[in-house]
């Protein structure tokens, strides 16, 4: 499933750190916005990290799920493109 | 998940968190979470680090190392499933001649079958190139199969097909390429350089499947055991073939997907190779073939290629524990 991962933190060294987890995970899009295609464990392993770094008093992070459907509906305005696997890596 | 092709000369694989990096002279060139990533094949002068190494074994990731032009030099598997249960049973089973001579026969007979089949669908397209002959022979050495009394028979009536079909093969090559017939270690020329890279993918899938599956692959029943060969996975490999390396080397020429200039002769030896840049096209027609959707004949299941190599290894291991016929793949009915 796709998620999309935005979060708002005040903190540069936690920002970094979560910055630095969310690559593991899926594509930066934005500044402070990921795309992430992941099965349920890799989810659940995502939340579990995020957890980890973030402070619940002062930091903020959305995780969207995006069904079938709504994927195909994402509307994009400007750079970028819409987060997918490829099917095969040739270097 | 994605098989990654690493060609590019004098790079140099590394990993930074959970993501793979393919970095050259201070440039990065792939940037990618290992989650997305099935196998590794690495061609030639490709550094990795061990902290790579480290990385793909907990994903469980294969790694497989080629030469530069596509020769199988070895394979790094994590020592995660060796089901040791289906290994005992795989040894016992080579003791057990009668086994080994009928599963040998099924899987001669797969070999042939969709040899044979391969002749028919390009007759059928193409009527007004005689392969009957060719047919016909392979048709009396479909029969031979079963009154095959051992496996040097079965060895025997192997070779006269392959003969034969290769022959037919030659015919059904409508580009600008010649075949000579099948020359091997080294090719000798492009549609042998495309067999020969074709054999190898197939080889390679299989036999990290059969060792993932938990089999030795080195321990098989038609191939005989012999010093460093899979002989397993030769064994797997046979039925597959016609109906991917042949079938798939035979579009790529008779749909002109290559011409000539994309081949040359290896400056430091004989033989003859893909230069890079078609290489990468190769890998890309490859995977397009065995990961492309079909229905399978015998159940009417959607599949892919890829998922019936799985399939077989399954059903040779499904045979070893419980003595059940092994029924060869056939692409359709």
């Amino acid at each position: 499933m796709l998620y999309l991962v935005s979060y708002d933190i005040p903190d540069d060294r936690r920002r970094t750190r979560l910055a630095k987890t969310l690559k593991d995970f899926g594509d930066r899009v934005q500044f402070s916005v990921f795309e992430c295609l992941l099965d349920a464990a890799q989810s659940a392993k995502m939340r579990d990290r995020i957890q980890d770094i973030i402070s619940e008093a002062e930091d903020s992070v959305r995780i969207y799920s995006l069904c079938g459907g709504c994927e195909r509906a994402i509307a994009i305005i400007g750079q970028g493109e819409v987060t997918k696997n490829e099917d095969v890596y040739i270097l | 998940m994605a098989n990654l092709y690493l060609t590019e000369q004098n790079s140099i694989l590394r990993k930074t968190g959970d993501r793979l990096i393919v970095q050259k002279n201070d440039e990065t060139l792939l940037d990618v979470q290992c989650h997305k990533i099935e196998a590794v094949l690495i061609f030639g002068n490709v550094q990795f680090t061990t902290q790579v190494v480290h990385e793909l074994f907990t994903h469980g990731i294969e790694m497989a190392i080629l030469t530069r032009t596509g020769r199988l030099v070895g394979q790094i598997t994590s020592p995660f499933t060796k089901n040791i249960a289906l290994r005992i049973e795989q040894f016992r089973k080579y003791e057990d001649e009668g086994f080994r001579t009928r599963i040998s026969r099924e899987i001669v007979a797969g070999k042939i079958g969709n040899c044979l089949r391969m002749l028919r669908n390009f007759s059928y397209n193409h009527p007004d190139i005689d392969l009957g002959e060719s047919a016909v022979d392979l048709k009396a050495k479909l029969a031979a199969v079963a009154g095959a009394a051992d496996i040097e028979q079965l060895m025997g009536i192997e070779g006269d097909a392959a003969r034969t079909y290769f022959q037919g093969f030659g015919r059904m090559l409508l580009g600008d390429f010649g075949f000579p017939g099948r020359r091997k270690r080294p090719p000798t020329d492009p549609v042998n350089a495309m067999l020969s890279l074709s054999y190898t993918m197939i080889f390679n899938e299989i036999s990290s499947l059969l060792d993932g599956l938990g089999f030795d692959p080195y321990l098989g029943y038609f191939h005989s055991v012999s010093y460093g060969r899979q002989s397993l996975a030769a064994d797997l490999m046979e039925e597959f073939r016609a109906p991917v390396a042949d079938r798939l080397t035979l579009r790529l020429v008779n749909d002109r997907i290559f011409s000539p200039d994309d081949f040359r002769a290896n400056p430091g030896g004989d033989g003859v190779y893909f230069k890079r840049e078609p290489m990468k096209r190769y890998f890309a027609e490859y995977e397009k073939l065995v990961s492309g959707e079909f229905t399978l004949g015998e159940t009417g299941e959607r599949t892919t290629l890829r998922k019936c190599f799985r399939r077989q290894a399954e059903k040779m291991a499904a045979v070893i524990r419980d003595d059940a016929v092994y029924a060869p793949f056939r692409p359709e009915g």
